[in-house]
C-alpha cells in the first residue's frame, strides 16, 4: 500500500542503533545553518543520539573550517588591528558559561525516559513547569513545542505562538507526543514532510522499527499505518506541515476528533 | 566508512601523514588556547592576522560589501577574544570554531535574528549536539584530540586538491545564504551540476581522509 520509502540508512551503525538516519543533504543543510528551526530541532536529536551522524556533522563542520584556511585573505583596512586590539580591555574577563554543560533540562520527560541530551534541546521549547499533556486522540496526548523565540529562555518566548509555527518558509505543528502502548494509527497520507523523531519506546511502520534516535521521513504522497509496539508507551518528537490527510474512515474520524 | 576511523589509532602512522602546515598558518588551537588562559593579546593578534582577512574575504565571496565583511569580521574576532574559553578543541580546528561563528553571525544578520545562547546553530552554545557530549567529555585523552586535529589537517590538504569547481561550489555552499539553487542560478549553472559538484566534492573529501587513516 505505502508508496515511496525514504530512508538514510546508508550510513554506518553501531550495534545498539540508531538505524535511520538523517539524509545526506538535509545533514549538511543542518549543519551550515540553512535548516529551518522545526527541522533542525529533529536533527538536532537524532544528532545529539547518533555517535555516527554525530562524527558525520562534526566533519561537515570541519569543511567549513578547512575552507576558511585555505581562502584567500582579503585585505583589511588600515588600522584594522589597532582598531581590534582597542576593543579588547573593554572586554578583558571572559563571557559566558565556562564548562559547557548540558544546558536546561526537561524533568518530566526524563522520568518518561526521554535522554538527557535531547531533552536538553527540547526544554527551552516547551512550557514552563509540569508538563501538561492534551487529549489529542484516542491513545494520543501532546505537548506543543514553541519555536521562534523559543531559543531565549526569557519570557518572550513562553508567550509565543504555540502551535502555528513560523521558522523561515515552514509553517506547520511541532508536537512532542504520547502514543499508548499497541495503538495503530490507521492509514493515513501527507499533505506535507512529516518527521517523526522516536525518544522512547518503537514506531513500526512499512520502513521497518524506529526505536529512540530513528528519524522517519515521510514525503507527500506517501501512506502508512503506524503501529505502536506493544509493552512500552512511545514518545517522539513529531513535525508536519498540513497536517495528516487520513486514508480510511477512522482515520478520517481521528482526524475530526483530532482536529486542534 | 567515516566510523571506522573512531576506532583507530592515529599515533601510530602519525608521521606518514602528509603534513602542510608550512603554508603560513599559525598553530591556531594553541593560540586559541593562550587567548582563553591567559588572555594573550599577543596570541589574539596573531589569530586576528590570520582569520580576519579570511572571515572577510569569505564574507564578501557571498555577496556582502567591503564595509559590512569588514564590521562582521572585526565582530567575529572580538567574539573569539570574549568566548575563547568555550571553545573545544575536542569538536575540531580552531578554523572551524571560528567558521562556525562567522556563519551563524551573517546568517543571524540577513534574517534578522537575535544570536542566542542556546541557538542550535550557534557554536557555542552548551547544547550544540555537535559538541562533544557527557560521554565523550571524560574520554576526551590525548587520541580524541588527536584525531580531531588530524582530521582537520587532512580535511585542509584534502581540500587543496579538490578540481577548482568544486572547491568553489563547496565554497558557495557553505559562506553564502543562498540555495543550491539560487547559486546555480547566480553563476548560470544548471542546478544538477551544481548539486552533483558538491556531492562529488564531499564524496571526494570522505574517501581521501578515510584513506588517509586507513593508510
Amino acid at each position: 500500500m505505502s508508496t515511496t520509502v525514504q530512508d538514510a540508512t546508508r550510513r554506518g551503525t553501531g550495534a545498539g542503533g540508531p538505524f535511520h538516519h538523517v539524509p545526506d543533504e538535509a545533514l549538511l543543510d543542518y549543519v551550515i545553518g540553512r535548516q529551518g528551526e522545526a527541522v533542525a530541532l529533529a536533527i538536532a536529536c537524532h544528532v545529539a543520539l547518533c555517535a555516527h551522524c554525530r562524527e558525520e556533522a562534526r566533519r561537515l563542520d570541519g569543511i567549513g573550517g578547512a575552507l576558511l584556511d585555505t581562502a584567500g585573505p582579503a585585505r583589511m583596512s588600515a588600522g584594522a588591528l589597532e582598531a581590534a586590539m582597542a576593543r579588547l580591555d573593554g572586554a578583558s574577563s571572559p563571557e559566558g558559561a565556562a564548562a559547557p554543560g548540558m544546558g536546561a533540562t526537561w524533568p518530566d520527560g526524563e522520568r518518561l525516559g526521554v535522554p538527557r541530551g535531547v531533552g536538553a534541546l527540547l526544554a527551552p521549547r516547551l512550557p514552563d513547569g509540569p508538563t501538561r499533556w492534551r487529549y489529542i486522540a484516542p491513545g494520543i496526548r501532546g505537548v506543543n513545542v514553541m519555536l521562534g523565540e523559543a531559543t531565549n529562555a526569557g519570557l518572550s518566548a513562553k508567550t509565543g505562538t504555540e502551535t502555528g509555527t513560523k521558522t523561515g518558509t515552514e509553517t506547520g505543528t511541532v508536537r512532542v507526543v504520547r502514543l499508548r502502548p499497541g495503538l495503530v494509527i490507521p492509514e493515513h497520507g501527507h499533505k506535507t514532510t512529516e518527521l517523526t523523531l522516536v525518544l522512547t519506546g518503537a514506531l513500526v511502520d512499512v520502513v521497518g522499527r524506529f526505536a529512540p534516535g530513528d528519524l522517519s521521513i515521510r514525503t507527500p504522497g506517501d501512506t502508512h499505518i503506524q503501529r505502536v509496539e506493544a509493552g512500552a508507551e512511545c514518545l517522539a518528537l513529531v513535525i508536519n506541515g498540513d497536517g495528516l490527510i487520513p486514508m480510511t474512515l477512522l482515520g478520517r474520524l481521528i482526524r475530526l476528533i483530532a482536529r486542534p | 566508512m567515516l566510523h571506522t576511523s573512531r576506532n583507530l589509532r592515529p599515533t601510530m602512522h602519525r608521521d606518514r601523514l602528509p603534513v602542510r602546515l608550512n603554508d603560513g598558518r599559525p598553530d591556531a588551537e594553541a593560540l586559541l588556547g593562550e587567548v582563553a588562559r591567559r588572555r594573550d593579546k599577543a596570541a589574539f593578534a596573531q589569530l586576528f592576522a590570520w582569520f580576519a582577512p579570511r572571515v572577510k574575504g569569505q564574507l564578501m565571496a557571498a555577496g556582502v560589501d567591503a564595509g559590512g565583511a569588514e564590521d562582521l569580521a572585526q565582530e567575529v574576532l572580538f567574539t573569539v577574544w570574549k568566548k575563547a574559553h568555550l571553545y573545544d578543541p575536542l569538536r575540531g580546528a580552531a578554523s572551524t570554531w571560528i567558521y562556525a561563528m562567522a556563519r551563524n553571525r551573517f546568517l543571524n544578520s540577513r534574517r534578522g535574528k537575535a544570536s542566542t545562547e542556546t541557538d542550535l546553530f550557534d557554536p557555542i552554545s552548551p547544547i550544540s549536539p555537535i559538541s562533544p557530549t557527557a560521554e565523550e567529555a571524560p574520554a576526551a585523552g590525548g587520541d580524541a584530540l588527536i584525531m580531531a586535529g588530524e582530521r582537520d589537517r587532512m580535511l585542509r590538504s584534502a581540500l587543496l586538491e579538490l578540481p577548482e569547481e568544486q572547491r568553489q561550489a563547496l565554497q558557495d555552499v557553505y559562506f553564502s545564504e543562498q540555495s543550491m539553487r539560487e547559486s546555480a542560478e547566480g553563476r548560470g549553472l544548471p542546478l544538477g551540476t551544481v548539486k552533483t559538484r558538491v556531492r562529488l566534492a564531499l564524496e571526494r573529501l570522505r574517501v581521501v581522509v578515510t584513506r588517509r587513516w586507513q593508510a
